[in-house]
This record gives C-alpha cells, structure tokens and sequence, in this order.
C-alpha cells in the first residue's frame, strides 16, 4: 500500500470526506470510517505517526464529545428514547450526533495520514496535476516553518516561566495579552527575515527558467489507475442513488 | 574573473561609507579572504560581489560588478545563481525544505538539471563533507553545525563559478573545518573563486590575497595585500 501513488490517496481522501459530506447515513459513516481506517494502518503506519495520531485523537476527544452530546440534545425529532425536564434524547438527535462525531472523526484521521506524508510526495504529485510550482513551494515553506514558529514560541513560554509567569496560573482575561506579546517579536522576526529568505533562494536559480526538473519521478502504476476508476465510478454511483433518492 | 570596479556604497540614512572608490580582481582559482571587525562590512561586501547590494538591498551604490565581461547589473539574481551564490551567516534563513535531501537537491533542479546529473550531485556533496547519515534527516531538527554544513552543500550542488562564504565556520567542529578547507582547495584547484569572510585562522590561512576592511576603512586609501 505504500506504493500507492499520492495522487492517488489525495483522490480517495477527497472522495472520502465528500461523501462524508454529502451523506446523512450513519451506516456510510460507519463504512467510510472503516475505510479512513484501513486506509491509514494500510499505509504501514509507524509506531511514532500512531502514537502522534493517538495524541492528535485524545486532544480532540473533548470538542468531538461536545459535538455529540449538542447534536443529541438539540434534535428534538424523532422517536423519544430518554427525557428528563427539558433534556431529551431522541433516535435522530443519536443519529445526527453520532454522524456529526464521525465526520469529525473522519476528518482527524485524514489530516493524520496526509500529514504524516513526506513533502516531497505532494510537490510531484502537484507538478503531476499541473499545479503551478510557487504554490507548492508555498506550501513546503509553511509545512516548514510550522515546527520552527512553534520551537520559538516555546522558547518564549519557557523564558517566561523561568521568570516566574506561569500562564495556566494568569487570569483568563490577561492570557491573550500574554499570548499577543510572545507572538508578535516572533512575527516580527519572521517579517523582518524575508528579504534574506528571498535573496537566499534568488541565488539558488528559484524562477530561474519556467519550469524545473525533479530529483525524483513519480509514475502513476496499474494498480493506482485501477483504483482511481474503481474510486471515481463508486463515488459517481454513489451520488447518482443519491440524486434518484430526492 | 569578477572585477569591481570604483564601488562606493553607505547605507540609507547613515552618514558612514562602507566602501570608497574600492577596485579589485578576483581571477579563476583564487582564494581571497575578507577580514575586518564585526560590523566592518564584510557582510556588505559579499553582497556587493554577488549584486544583491544594490538590487535588492537600498543604499548609495556606484561603481560597477563583472563576471567575466558580463556586467552583474544586466543579470536578474537567479540569472546570477550559476555564476556566483552565497553562504549567510544565519542557516536559518537559507533552509526552506523539510528534508536535508530536498534542501540539496532544489538548486540543481531549479537550474533544470537531469535526474541522474542531481542524484549525482547530491550524493557526491553529502560524501564530500562526510554528511551522507543526514541525507533523510528534518532540517528543522539539525543542530546549527550541521544545519551551517547543510547550506554549505547546496552551495556546493549549485556548483557556481564563485563561492562567497560568510562566517561559514560559526558552529562547525575543527573535524568539519577541515573538511570544509579541503573541499575549498580542490574547488580552487579546479577554477572557481572562493571568497571568505570568515575569523577562522584555517579558512584564512588558505587565501593567497586579502580584502582587509579595518584598513580600508581607517587608511585614506584602499590596501589589497
């Protein structure tokens, strides 16, 4: 599975999350879940990539739990099934909440794999559909500079607390103010390097001619064609039972 | 050769010249090395070699830069990359990929290059200075050392006619220092024209002529020893 082509992944990823999208069905949920999860143990996950996933998952637990529980309270169709005051739980409030938790889910779990995904994979698949190259530089620079702003801003929170500021410990209201300080020299920093940036890829040949050539290929094999139709011809079925079904 | 011919310049708003009428030759295997206190402009004065003083970087700037008989001011900045590129000071600001491999590879590409002709390059620089282990390695995760090695290999797989290095020995161990004074002798050997600006006795020690800034700025006249 980890031969399978990007371009062929990032195919199945979108048609995953729009079916997603465009079904209400707790049953397709179900099965586009499983396929998510397929799709992410099938791509030899590593015990580091799962144990970040895990984290990614817990961090996020919380806000697909809210979803759940105000999906179920604020549906009031359906058939009643727990009532309480004005609390009630009803068969669609479960159903819409348990869709809604899944989509959400569905979606961690494809930020997870796609990250996990070296860069260099997503510039050939690009330059294969004809993206042009500044945007997916653009991107490289940004997956970049992530970890880097991040590693800054830490420094920043660190240097704080060696001088005694604890930020779980300041009032609510003062933490923005706290968070805008520590972000702005960071920004500030960042804006105030560009030009060298750009002078340093300047003189590296960047836009030196219209087009570029690539270390690596990256080809399109019998079986990501074969998937790719099979993909396609299921997704289009798929919504052509839905237009019949309205 | 690159030939500087009658270059003044001063920084935007400050009164001081960093370079009066200063005139000077470089020819094919030349070393030179640029001393001079911090501050002195060594930093000024690579970015007058390669033109980004004054295309890009604003000041008073007279005078004229030639590669050969190519004026640099007829030639856009990546037009010049083939001819001359720069090491900065800060890695920081020159690594713009995730891997090590692609960060060495992205010159070589941009100058269209054949699969075979990179891939040839990148391994032959990574075993050159002895970094082949760092090949697959986040560059956002390299100690500064290393992360100063690795702007110095895309330099080296961009394989311009004239290298510039400012302060390239900063973070580098004495084994990496020697590495690197051993690639510069065959990069001279082979023609191309290195220039440093460095406070490393090693890497100063290689230079057969020297553009000392603290005499030029305190003499009434330019000295080139």
């Amino acid at each position: 599975m980890n031969r399978l082509n990007l371009r062929t992944i990032l195919i199945l990823v979108i048609l995953v999350t729009s079916l997603s999208v465009i079904y209400q069905n707790l049953r397709i949920q179900l099965i586009l879940t499983g396929f998510t999860l397929f799709l992410l143990f099938s791509f030899r996950i590593s015990k580091h990539k799962l144990h970040r996933l895990g984290h990614r998952l817990l961090s996020l637990f919380k806000l697909v739990l809210t979803i759940l529980i105000l999906q179920i309270l604020f549906r009031r169709s359906g058939e009643i099934i727990w009532e309480y005051s004005f609390l009630m739980v009803t068969t669609e409030g479960l159903n819409y909440g348990l869709i809604a938790s899944l989509r959400f889910l569905i979606i961690i779990l494809v930020a997870g794999l796609l990250f996990d995904i070296p860069y260099y994979d997503y510039l050939l698949a690009f330059r294969s559909w004809k993206f042009p190259f500044e945007i997916s530089f653009l991107v490289a620079t940004i997956i970049h500079f992530v970890p880097i702003f991040n590693t800054q801003f830490k420094s920043s929170m660190e240097a704080l607390q060696i001088r005694g500021i604890i930020m779980q410990n300041l009032p609510l209201l003062k933490r923005p103010v706290v968070y805008l300080n520590l972000l702005l020299p960071v920004l500030a920093r960042a804006i105030s390097e560009i030009k060298f940036r750009a002078i340093s890829l300047e003189l590296r040949g960047f836009r030196l001619y219209k087009d570029k050539t690539y270390l690596h290929e990256q080809k399109l094999s019998r079986l990501d064609l074969i998937i790719q139709f099979i993909a396609l011809i299921f997704f289009l079925l798929l919504n052509l039972i839905k237009i019949i079904q309205l | 050769m690159l030939t500087l011919k009658n270059i003044s310049f001063r920084y935007r708003g400050r009164p001081a010249w960093i370079l009066q009428n200063f005139s000077f030759q470089a020819n094919p295997g030349d070393i030179i090395a640029v001393k001079g206190v911090s501050g002195s402009g060594k930093s000024t004065l690579l970015h007058i070699f390669c033109g980004v003083i004054p295309k890009l970087i604003n000041g008073y700037f007279q005078g004229d830069v030639f590669i050969g008989n190519t004026d640099l001011a007829e030639l856009s900045l990546p037009e010049t990359a083939p001819h001359m590129s720069l090491v900065m000071q800060n890695p920081d600001l020159q690594l713009f990929f995730p891997i090590v491999e692609q960060e060495l590879a992205f010159a070589p590409e941009n100058l269209k290059l054949h699969p075979y002709e990179i891939e040839k390059r990148v391994a032959g620089t990574l075993s050159e200075l002895k970094i082949g282990h760092l090949r697959y390695k986040e560059t956002a995760n390299l100690s500064y050392g290393q992360k100063k090695l690795v702007t110095f290999a895309s330099l080296l797989t961009l394989d311009p006619e004239i290298l510039l290095l400012d302060e390239i020995s900063a973070g580098i161990s004495s084994t990496g220092i020697e590495i690197i004074v051993d690639i510069l002798k065959k990069r001279a050997d082979s023609g191309k024209i290195i220039i440093i600006a460095d406070h490393n006795p090693l890497l100063l020690g290689l230079a057969k002529k020297t553009i000392d800034l603290d005499e030029i700025n305190n003499g009434p006249d330019l000295h080139i020893q």
